[in-house]
């Protein structure tokens, strides 16, 4: 559901199945449920920010559109990222719940605290806009997944988040055929075990 | 290279406006003073920045990105690699108004 890769992944296409797995992500969509991807359409979509030196904002991606309004729509999203060098991005889902952290209890993210500060981001340089790296899915009703975006430079900084959105229409099947491709999209809860 | 050219004015003169997604870059900076004057020549970004933690409801700010003074009869040349960031308006600023001084930025948007 958010993963960061070391190369940009593959769009899904239509006729390519999904399946939902490690948890239930709406009351619509169970864990476990099946969908076969009937048209996608490709938008690009561009979010500016200018944030002071040592301040933070959070975008709920939710409330910048990123989320769709019908049950039946996956939102596949590349995020990619222009300027802003010295901004750091935390994803968090739901709020206030950091999504990459180590196992040690007290490395978690912390964009507040220097020592906590480089641990979990993401940035201009692990996910830059000609090559995305950070690949989230949304459906309607599911929890809010949030960036805070820290500025750790020593001036006013400009961050371009440019999001390539796959709009997948989705038809509900029971089963796959065994020779189908099929991707998993797994619950943020499974992927941060 | 898109590049305007401006005259000394101490009102301030708008070189260029960078696209929200973007960010601006000078590139060039050249100034021809042939007034009979010292001037010096101010760079500045105007921006509003996003709300934030700290401030909720920001209003524009002016920040100076390059200050040069070039003596009268004299062309001042830069050509500058990228570390002049302009986020939203460029303005030039000068200590005098004079049509005889000329200034020349270079610029792109990335």
């Amino acid at each position: 559901m958010i993963k960061l890769f070391t190369e940009t992944p593959p769009l899904l296409l239509p006729r390519q199945y999904v399946k939902f797995t490690g948890a239930d992500f709406t009351d619509e969509i169970r864990e476990g449920d099946t969908f076969k991807i009937e048209r996608t359409q490709q938008i690009v979509y561009e979010q500016t920010f200018i944030l002071p030196s040592s301040d933070y904002t959070q975008v709920d991606l939710n409330d910048i559109g990123l989320y769709p309004t019908n049950v039946h729509t996956l939102y596949e999203i590349l995020v990619g990222f222009k300027g802003g060098k010295d901004i750091l991005i935390y994803p968090q889902v739901p709020a206030g719940k950091y999504f990459a952290r180590l196992e040690e209890s007290q490395l978690f993210p912390n964009p507040g605290n220097p020592l906590l500060r480089y641990i979990g981001f993401v940035d201009v340089e692990t996910s830059p806009v000609d090559e995305p790296k950070l690949r989230i899915h949304t459906v309607k009703d599911l929890e809010p997944i949030i960036f805070i975006l820290y500025n750790d430079g020593s001036d006013y900084e400009k961050l371009v988040m440019k999001f390539m959105v796959n709009r997948c229409r989705l038809v509900r099947v029971e089963e796959i055929p065994p020779e189908e491709r099929m991707r998993e999209i797994q619950h943020y809860e499974y992927l941060r075990w | 290279m898109p590049s305007v050219v401006v005259e000394a004015d101490t009102g301030g003169k708008t070189v260029f406006e960078v696209p929200r997604n973007k960010i601006g870059k000078i590139k060039l900076l050249e100034i021809d003073n042939q007034s009979s004057s010292v001037i010096t020549v101010t760079i500045q970004d105007v921006f509003t920045p996003s709300p934030s933690a700290s401030n909720y409801n920001p209003t524009p700010v002016t920040k100076e990105r390059k200050v040069i003074t070039v003596a009268n009869g004299e062309t001042y040349t830069e050509k500058i690699d990228g570390n002049i960031e302009i986020l939203g308006t460029c303005n030039v600023v000068a200590s005098e108004t004079d049509s005889a001084c000329k200034i020349t930025i270079g610029y792109e948007f990335e």
